[in-house]
């Protein structure tokens, strides 16, 4: 078992980082809690040795997102939530950047996990393949038809000029 | 559009309560003392229990229903043939030829005493006598039994007894669609005259059988007197024990009635 130090530092790293992937991959913030409490757990129970902070990192995204996908396997949950999650979220966030993130929590969630570990993590397409398990050609044709949903959906918002 | 995309997840951040539920939950891991719970030890103990009570139970369901000794009556034209438990008790009754009447007597659970008494006491026939064998593998049951049986007031019907220990030839009679006891009477009379086989025997009534043991065997001729009784238990397993009353000059079978 980690320390209770190790366990403190993992939550002021990563929390934001987690709520965003709950937030792109959930539908409420009940949900988005149980997750973090989730991933905490595991951490705190693996004994295992990271070789670097990205290293640490990308376990990190990838428990999240296993961890998400179990909450919807769960037989319990309701399936006809409404997917505004921003409507959960308790800070406050400017029009444009609402605009935006209402847009890309609108595409299929396979859109939505490319686009933020490509556009906001900054992963490379194989790092993304990596990550999700997926073929890299894959992620390639997700990022591209993303790309196009948003260019439709957000033309004049995204692209200067 | 990667920096407008950044710039609007930037703005997401976890709230104040999101790390505060994480970090009261890691509180709760680290500091809350573990409960003490003997769980561990009480499933195994309390499946080990009732296992063992599992067990119990259909040890003693099956020894309650096993037979381990089988009594006989044969008739001239029927024959009864009860299956008797470790507790004395009837667990089996098996009719051979006409035998309506039986099932109306509720042979079953009722000691064995209680049991012949109702089957010889209901026969109609009191012209008609019983031959009455005892099969069990221990000879001491089968004496115990025989005397028991000895004891008992029957209302009209003579019956004759003969008990012997070969238990397990109750599966090998009962394919031959005959009671235990009248087989050991076809062994017996087949040790005497090997080309006698089961068929020839199987309508005959038990007396005429017994008639023809007597008649062939060399050492029945007139040499016992009438009360004696003749044991040869020499102990092993597949040991026969007679038990034969004998009263009067020249007869072989014995009365008991009044």
């Amino acid at each position: 078992m980690r320390s209770e130090e190790e366990a403190y530092r993992a939550i002021e790293k990563y929390s934001d980082m987690i709520r965003r992937i709950c937030m792109v991959n959930l539908k409420n913030y009940a949900d988005s809690e149980d997750v973090f409490q989730t991933v905490l757990l595991k951490y705190i129970l693996s004994s295992k040795v990271f070789e670097s902070e990205e290293h640490e990192k990308a376990w990190f995204i990838r428990v999240t997102l296993n961890a998400c996908k179990d909450v919807f396997k769960s037989f319990f949950r309701t399936k006809t939530e409404p997917l505004d999650t921003l409507k959960d979220y308790k800070s406050e966030i400017s029009t444009e950047s609402t605009d935006i993130l209402h847009t890309i929590l609108a595409l299929p969630s396979k859109y939505r996990q490319v686009i933020y570990l490509y556009y906001y993590e900054g992963y490379s397409a194989v790092e993304i393949a990596k990550l999700l398990k997926k073929n890299v050609n894959t992620v390639y044709t997700l990022l591209s038809r993303a790309k196009k949903l948003l260019k439709d959906e957000l033309a004049g918002e995204l692209y200067d000029g | 559009m990667t920096d407008k995309i950044k710039s609007a997840f930037d703005e997401i951040k976890a709230e104040d309560e999101f790390r505060t539920s994480a970090k009261y939950f890691l509180y709760e891991k680290y500091n809350k003392a573990p409960e003490k719970s003997n769980k561990s030890i009480r499933r195994p103990v309390f499946a080990a229990v009732c296992a063992f009570l599992v067990v119990l139970s259909c040890v003693g369901i099956a020894s309650y229903s096993i037979p381990v000794s089988a009594i006989s009556l044969d008739y001239d034209n029927s024959c009864v043939e009860l299956g008797v438990n470790s507790f004395d008790k009837v667990v089996t009754v098996t009719c051979f030829g006409e035998n309506d009447d039986i099932e109306n007597l509720k042979l079953k659970n009722k000691n064995y005493r209680e049991a012949v008494t109702l089957v010889i006491n209901s026969t109609e026939d009191t012209d008609s006598s019983a031959v009455l064998s005892v099969n069990c593998k221990n000879p001491e049951k089968c004496k115990e039994i025989s005397e028991q049986i000895n004891q008992c007031n029957f209302d009209n019907t003579s019956v004759d007894y003969n008990s012997q220990s070969h238990h397990g030839l109750s599966s090998e009679a009962h394919s031959h669609g005959i009671s235990t006891g009248k087989y050991n009477a076809y062994l017996e009379l087949k040790e005497l005259d090997p080309d006698v086989n089961v068929d020839e025997i199987k309508n005959l009534p038990m007396k005429e059988i017994r008639e023809r043991i007597y008649a062939l065997s060399p050492d029945e001729n007139g040499k016992n007197d009438g009360n004696d009784d003749t044991q040869d238990c020499s102990g092993t397993e597949n040991t026969s024990c007679h038990t034969s009353d004998r009263q009067g000059s020249g007869q072989h079978h014995g009365k008991n009635g009044k």
